[in-house]
């Protein structure tokens, strides 16, 4: 069944306050999941003036240090990590992460012990984090489990982790509020055990970003990250996050106008990341991805084996373009082949099922036109291209 | 024009530089110098302070080498400009550095904010972004009325949901 907004007579601030309140009725602990950012900025002020009108003490707060971490967002979350009202675990876990240079998806592991022999890390791990070595671990191999099982350690009953998602940052976010009607911001996280009582929270999720900075910056008068000024001077991207992904990388140039230093940290531990800066802007990735379309199966075969640096990355591309295929025999139209490698060059795939082309492509166009076709052959119109 | 060639010792870096070299481009430059030496001058203040030409400097300390200089009489705040100036002209100047130093220009009061505009070569906009340095101005969040909640219904057809996009452009 499809979802539509239905608008409240109160304002986003005020419903957020009340689902704060609910959570903290319901769950037996609550923490931020903060990532330095402005919306997780605005719900650890949210669960803040939770606090103080219960008289809870501090927020407890849960950061995921993915080590390729602006220079400005980890001096806001140093400084936040001070507030005597925040008792903040950070913790420096080994984990996966793509690095994405012009199409090819290589793979690197997050505060590797051998990058760091090699003096290859972005940033040194802070004393005071909580690494693999805390769990029994080594930083050779990425956590056996997922991530929330670590950060849950040491949480009392059922638990709720605090997120700044908002349904209008993406379609993938919007989907993820709307498909529950009760507690539709309350959500059990991907791939974690049912057994494990944690529940993610996304109290702000109807929030605008303008909501946002007006919560932080009017009601707190409270200071966020450096990161958004300087974004607002050079016209960047106003999300923080890893910044060698495959949508991120695109806009590498955004890091050089904000903080080039930081660029140079990055460069000094993925050297190859300088052929995406300089080509990126003159690269022609519609002309690779008709190369590969135009050759049908053995194009996709060639566009994984060139791509696909990684032996876990192309088996995930194989197990994608197995589950993309058998759509495609049932629905060429919906699922044609350039779109299929177009989303193994540029888009994440990982742990998503194919989706049909979307309406604006040419892909979509290209339907259209033939079931236009089909139906001026039959002598029919067709009414609308919700078909 | 008269050169001279200085030990780096003798020269000192500004505090108020507002460019930025990436290191790869740095190691290109080092490179370039090893090869073929200094192909142009330094610009520097008649004390040592570096107008035009810091990273050459931290090149030619790596190197160990002695560097040309162009020496310029002026006042600090002329140095500033000149720097801005040169830098701009080429295109290499880090937005969130140029604001700080912009700040200190203007509360210097030698300039009205017309007057440095024009010698910067900067529109309105661009002056009022830098000189301010918040995002807060930029999306005028005083003005701004906070949204309606909402909470999503079962519908027969889906709706439009506006999505944010990144002011970059993504190909």
């Amino acid at each position: 069944m499809a979802r539509r907004r239905m608008f409240l007579d109160i304002s986003c601030v005020d419903a957020a306050r009340q689902r704060m309140r609910h959570v903290y009725d319901t769950f037996d602990t609550v923490c931020v999941q903060y990532s330095g950012g402005k919306d997780s900025t605005a719900v650890l002020y949210l669960a803040k003036e939770v606090h103080e009108e219960r008289g809870l003490g501090p927020v407890k707060v849960i950061f995921r240090d993915e080590e390729m971490v602006s220079p400005a967002v980890v001096e806001h979350l140093e400084q936040v990590r001070g507030y005597d009202w925040v008792d903040m675990e950070w913790y420096c876990l080994p984990h996966g992460q793509e690095v994405w240079v012009l199409g090819r998806r290589d793979y690197t592991l997050l505060w590797s012990a051998a990058r760091e022999r090699l003096g290859r890390l972005v940033r040194d791990i802070p004393p005071w984090a909580i690494t693999a070595e805390h769990f029994g671990l080594t930083r050779e191999d990425a956590i056996p489990l997922p991530i929330d099982h670590y950060t849950m350690q040491g949480k009392r009953g059922r638990v709720a982790f605090l997120t700044g998602v908002r349904a209008n940052e993406s379609m993938i976010r919007y989907r993820s509020v709307v498909q529950k009607l009760h507690e539709n911001y309350i959500n059990r996280p991907y791939r974690l055990s049912k057994a494990i009582p944690l529940r993610m929270v996304k109290p702000i999720y109807d929030w605008t970003t303008d909501d946002v900075f007006k919560f932080i910056s009017e009601e707190h008068n409270a200071r966020y990250t450096a990161y958004y000024d300087y974004a607002a001077m050079s016209g960047a991207n106003t999300r923080v996050g890893i910044p060698l992904h495959s949508v991120a990388a695109r806009r590498l140039s955004d890091v050089i106008s904000t903080e080039p230093e930081f660029f140079d940290n990055l460069y000094r531990a993925y050297p190859e990341i300088d052929a995406q800066r300089r080509l990126w802007g003159d690269f022609n990735v519609e002309r690779l991805i008709n190369s590969y379309a135009l050759q049908g199966w053995d194009g996709v075969r060639r566009c994984v084996v060139e791509n696909m640096l990684t032996p876990g990355r192309t088996t995930d591309a194989k197990r994608f373009v197995a589950e993309y295929r058998k759509k495609h025999t049932g629905d060429p139209f919906s699922y044609p082949i350039d779109h299929l490698v177009r989303t193994l060059l540029l888009n994440e795939f990982r742990l998503t099922s194919p989706s049909p082309v979307g309406p604006k492509t040419r892909s979509h166009k290209m339907r259209m036109a033939a079931l236009q076709a089909a139906a001026d052959a039959d002598g029919l119109d067709l009414i609308d291209d919700k078909v | 024009m008269e050169i001279e060639t200085v030990e780096t010792v003798n020269l000192r870096p500004a505090g108020w530089r507002t460019n930025h070299v990436l290191r790869p481009d740095l190691l290109l430059m080092q490179r370039s110098v090893k090869e073929y030496g200094f192909m142009y001058p330094l610009v520097c203040r008649d004390d040592g302070t570096i107008i035009d030409g810091f990273h050459r400097w931290v090149v030619a300390q790596k190197l160990e080498l002695s560097i040309p200089v162009r020496w310029v009489s002026c006042s600090t705040v002329e140095a500033m400009i000149l720097h801005i100036v040169l830098n701009r002209a080429r295109g290499q100047i880090v937005p969130k550095r140029l604001s700080t130093t912009l700040q200190a220009l203007a509360a210097t009061k030698q300039f009205t904010d017309v007057e440095l505009m024009s010698t910067l070569n900067m529109t309105a906009d661009e002056y009022d972004t830098l000189i301010d340095g918040t995002l807060i101005k930029k999306r005028k969040v005083k003005e701004h009325v906070y949204s309606r909640a909402w909470i999503p219904v079962e519908s027969t057809g889906g709706e439009d949901i506006h999505i944010e996009r990144p002011p970059t452009r993504d190909k």
